[in-house]
C-alpha cells in the first residue's frame, strides 16, 4: 500500500505526469504530423531490450523492429514525395528531397481523454489516449481524406532524468475514407501518376497477430485497451507490450 | 501579489483534484466504449449507500434514479439489446452462436470527452463537469452493411470525493446529432418530417422511434420522465447549466433530477428556492 506522499512529493509527481502528456503530444506531432520518422526512436524510445511497437496486424519486438517501422514510414513518405514532387513540378520541382518530404499528405491526430497512472517507486508509468484522427493518405488514386479513431496505449519507463516509450499499442478502431459509410470500399480510379505505391510494401512486424481489427459490419467486438490502475511496481500490473 | 484563498497544501490537492476528475470522467468514456457499464457502475460510481440511493443518469427524457434503476437501463437494457442485434448474424451463419461471447459483433462504439469544463467546489467535496463528445458508432449487419453514425453530444456529471476517492454521483449522456457517415450534411433534413421520429439533431423528445437502436440505447424509459436536453431548442437553455465556480453543492444546480438541467428560464424562475 502506497504511504502517504506528502505535498512536495505530490507536486513532483504531478510534474513528472504533465511530462508525460508532453511527451505523448510531442511523439504524436513530430511523428505524423511534423514528418520526424527519423528521429523518432532515438528520441523517445528505451534502450530497454524489450520495447516493443504494436499496431492491429501485430507487435514490432525489439529496438531494431521498432526502427524497421520507422524506417518504414520514412522510406513510403520519401516516395509519396517524389511521386507528389514529380505531377507537381511547377510548385515542387525546384525542391530537394528533403525539402520536398511530406509534402502533400498530412496525419493530424488529436489526443484526446488520458488516463495516467505513474507507479508509486516512480520508475515506470503507464497511460491510455484516444486518437480522433483526420489523415490525408497517398493512394494509387491519389490523396483521399480517411477518419480515424484509435487507441494509443503505453508504458513508459524513467531514463536519465526524463520519460523514455518501453512499450507502445495503437490500435485503430476506425479508419475509412470520409464522405463514405464506413462499410464501403470506394472504387476510386487509379492516377498512374501514384502507380508505384502499389509496389511499397512496409515492413511487416515481427511478431504477426491480430492485435485489433478496424471497424467492418462483422467484427467481432473489440473493447478499448484496458486503462491502468494505480500500481506500486511494473511487476504488479500488466504489460502494453508482449 | 493576489489573495491567496488556499494554503499551498490544499492547493496541491486541489491540482490533484482536478486531475483526478479529468481522470474518472475519461475512465468512463473508456468503459463507454467497451460496454464494461457494469465495471463502470462498479469502479467509477459512488460507493456507499446514502449516495447509491441519490445517484441518477440522466438522458434526453428524463433520469434514471438510483442504481438499481440506473443498472437496469445502463447495464441490462444495453445487454438485451446486443442480443438483438448480434441474433441476425446467428441467423445468418449458425456457426456465431447467440451467447455472451460473440455479443458487439458489427458494433463501433467510440466516444471520447473533448473541451472539459471543470471546477472543484471551494469546499473540496464535489465537483461539476462538462464535455463535448464526438462520437462514431455503427450498427452492422451480416451483409456488410452497416448504421454508420457521427454521435454528438454533452456530458454533464456531479461527482462526490468519497474516502478521498472521486467518483461519478449524477451523470448525464444527451443525445445531440446522430449523423449519418457518408451523408452531405447540407441534404439531411433537419427533421425527417416536422415533428417526426429522428431528424439530424437525433431523437425528438415524445416521439420515439422504437426501431430505431440509437434511441432506444440512449433513452429507454426513464424513472423521472422530463426533457433534460431537447435537440429541437439546441443548446441555449443549456447556457445556465455549465458549470460555474462554486463554494459547494446546491441540490438547485444539481445535474440530478432535483435540478433544473434542460429547463428553460421561465420555469426556472417559477421554482420556489
Amino acid at each position: 500500500m502506497s504511504r502517504q506522499l506528502s505535498s512536495e512529493e505530490l507536486l513532483t509527481k504531478w510534474e513528472k505526469r504533465r511530462a508525460l502528456q508532453n511527451l505523448m503530444v510531442r511523439f504524436f506531432s513530430e511523428d505524423y504530423l511534423l514528418r520526424r520518422e527519423n528521429k523518432m526512436y532515438d528520441t523517445y524510445w528505451s534502450t530497454a531490450a524489450d520495447v516493443c511497437l504494436g499496431v492491429n496486424q501485430g507487435y514490432y519486438q525489439g529496438a531494431d523492429a521498432v526502427q524497421r517501422y520507422y524506417k518504414g514510414i520514412e522510406d513510403r513518405t520519401r516516395l509519396e514525395s517524389a511521386l507528389i514532387q514529380k505531377k507537381y513540378p511547377d510548385k515542387l520541382g525546384t525542391l530537394s528531397e528533403d525539402e520536398v518530404y511530406g509534402t502533400g499528405i498530412m496525419d493530424m491526430k488529436s489526443l484526446v481523454a488520458p488516463v495516467i497512472e505513474i507507479a508509486a517507486d516512480d520508475a515506470t508509468a503507464k497511460g491510455i489516449w484516444t486518437i480522433h484522427g483526420m489523415n490525408t493518405k497517398l493512394t494509387p488514386a491519389g490523396q483521399v481524406s480517411y477518419w480515424e479513431r484509435a487507441y494509443v496505449a503505453a508504458d513508459f519507463v524513467w531514463e536519465d532524468n526524463q520519460w523514455k516509450v518501453w512499450h507502445l499499442l495503437y490500435v485503430q478502431d476506425l479508419d475509412a475514407p470520409s464522405a463514405y459509410d464506413w462499410t464501403e470500399t470506394p472504387d476510386f480510379a487509379a492516377d498512374p501518376a501514384y502507380a508505384a505505391l502499389a509496389d511499397f510494401r512496409f515492413p511487416e512486424p515481427n511478431v504477426k497477430m491480430t492485435v485489433y481489427e478496424t471497424y467492418s459490419a462483422n467484427r467481432p467486438f473489440y473493447a478499448p485497451p484496458a486503462y491502468p490502475v494505480p500500481y506500486e511496481t511494473f511487476a504488479e500490473t500488466f504489460s502494453y507490450g508482449l | 501579489m493576489a489573495k491567496q484563498f488556499f494554503t499551498d497544501d490544499e492547493l496541491v490537492e486541489r491540482l490533484w483534484d482536478y486531475e483526478n476528475v479529468k481522470q474518472v470522467m475519461a475512465k468512463h468514456f473508456y468503459c463507454y466504449a467497451g460496454d464494461l457499464r457494469r465495471q463502470e457502475l462498479t469502479d467509477l460510481w459512488v460507493k456507499l449507500p446514502q449516495n447509491r440511493r441519490f445517484a441518477s443518469l440522466g438522458v434526453n427524457t428524463g433520469f434514471y434514479t438510483g442504481m438499481d434503476d440506473i443498472s437496469n437501463y445502463y447495464v441490462v437494457q444495453l445487454n438485451e439489446l446486443r442480443y438483438e442485434q448480434l441474433k441476425p448474424y446467428c441467423d445468418a451463419d449458425p456457426a456465431i452462436g447467440l451467447n455472451k461471447f460473440n455479443l458487439g459483433r458489427g458494433i463501433l462504439n467510440n466516444n471520447a470527452a473533448y473541451s472539459p469544463l471543470l471546477y472543484i467546489a471551494e469546499d473540496g467535496k464535489t465537483a461539476r463537469y462538462m464535455c463535448y463528445v464526438q462520437g462514431v458508432r455503427a450498427v452492422g449487419n451480416p451483409d456488410g452493411t452497416a448504421d454508420c453514425r457521427f454521435m454528438f453530444g454533452l456530458v454533464y456529471a456531479d461527482l462526490l470525493k468519497e474516502k478521498g476517492e472521486w467518483k461519478i454521483w449524477h451523470l448525464i449522456i444527451t443525445n445531440d446529432h446522430a449523423i449519418p457517415a457518408g451523408k452531405d450534411y447540407a441534404e439531411y433534413p433537419m427533421w425527417k418530417d416536422e415533428f417526426g421520429t429522428t431528424g439530424q439533431n437525433g431523437p425528438l423528445l415524445g416521439h420515439v422511434d422504437p426501431n430505431n437502436s440509437y434511441t432506444r440505447d440512449e433513452l429507454g424509459t426513464p424513472t423521472v420522465e422530463r426533457t433534460v436536453y431537447d435537440p429541437f431548442f439546441g443548446w441555449q437553455y443549456l447556457y445556465q447549466d455549465m458549470p460555474h465556480p462554486y463554494y459547494s453543492f446546491n441540490p438547485n444546480y444539481s445535474y440530478g433530477p432535483e435540478g433544473c438541467m434542460g429547463m428553460p428560464y421561465y420555469e426556472r424562475e417559477r421554482r420556489d428556492y
